[in-house]
């Protein structure tokens, strides 16, 4: 029975890889998870800081804002695939209750991630002016 | 679904966008599968629904998460927005996890209800996509 019951959320961790691979052929960005949308604004940014914010100083506190980001973000990617991991292979999980640890795990982290996040978007306002901010802004 | 995170994750790293032919493509296998391996017509029908609902849930949960992203997106353009315009964006983040828990529990419970252990391990043989 346990057994049974790891193929079926295998073959339906399945279907997720396959929606995974629809990363081919794009029309149009699929919806991200909000950790996945702040990575990636603030990875296009970190290089550029010094285009943008003309005293030193801030420009490095800026520059760590934005790497600490995308830092944080990337570690929260990490553990939410060691997540899924756990959830669609190997030892799959027996019980309900441990499909909802799992999940609750992997929201924990997203939720850490964007608290933390709110703050450094704070700091960054306080770092800036809104001259800079919108120009920062207007790099994709 | 959970499966939001994985794909957000690989089409990420890809930087490639969403087309629906491969979870189409992905789906009609799997379909042929339960066809060719699941003799009863009713547990045949029963396993082909899941495997429908499974996909409706993704989709579903996908874009309830990107409207989360699409606001804190919103905000991050604002210099004036505030902490607690972001937390807003986020009331959603814990339902929307439990919701998709709890989806993904019934359908595996609907999936081993649907075929027998024999036909499970057929089935994922013939979608394996190794």
């Amino acid at each position: 029975m346990a057994v049974r019951n790891g193929r079926s959320l295998g073959l339906l961790f399945r279907v997720v890889l396959a929606w995974a691979a629809t990363a081919c052929g794009a029309k149009e960005p699929p919806p991200q998870l909000p950790s996945t949308g702040a990575h990636d604004r603030a990875a296009s940014r970190i290089e550029l800081v010094d285009l943008v914010v003309g005293d030193p100083a801030r420009a490095a506190r800026v520059r760590a804002i934005y790497v600490e980001i995308e830092r944080l973000m990337l570690t929260t990617k990490a553990a939410e695939a060691k997540e899924l991991r756990t959830l669609g292979l190997g030892a799959c999980p027996r019980e309900p209750e441990r499909t909802r640890a799992i999940f609750r795990r992997f929201r924990e982290a997203e939720e850490r991630a964007l608290e933390r996040y709110v703050a450094l978007q704070a700091e960054l306002r306080k770092e800036t002016t809104r001259a800079e901010f919108a120009r920062l802004d207007a790099i994709k | 679904m959970f499966w939001i995170a994985l794909s957000a994750l690989i089409m990420t790293l890809t930087g490639a966008g969403d087309d629906t032919y491969v979870i189409r493509k992905f789906i009609a296998h799997a379909h042929e599968a339960v066809a060719a391996h699941v003799q009863d017509e009713a547990r045949k029908r029963a396993a082909t629904a899941t495997l429908d609902d499974a996909s409706r849930a993704f989709e579903k949960h996908r874009v309830r998460v990107g409207r989360m992203s699409d606001c804190l997106a919103k905000l991050d353009r604002s210099y004036t927005a505030t902490q607690a315009e972001y937390e807003r964006c986020l009331t959603d983040l814990a339902p929307a996890w439990d919701a998709a828990a709890e989806d993904l529990i019934v359908l595996d419970a609907r999936l081993r209800e649907a075929v027998a252990p024999p036909e499970l391990a057929a089935i994922m043989r013939d979608t394996d996509p190794q």
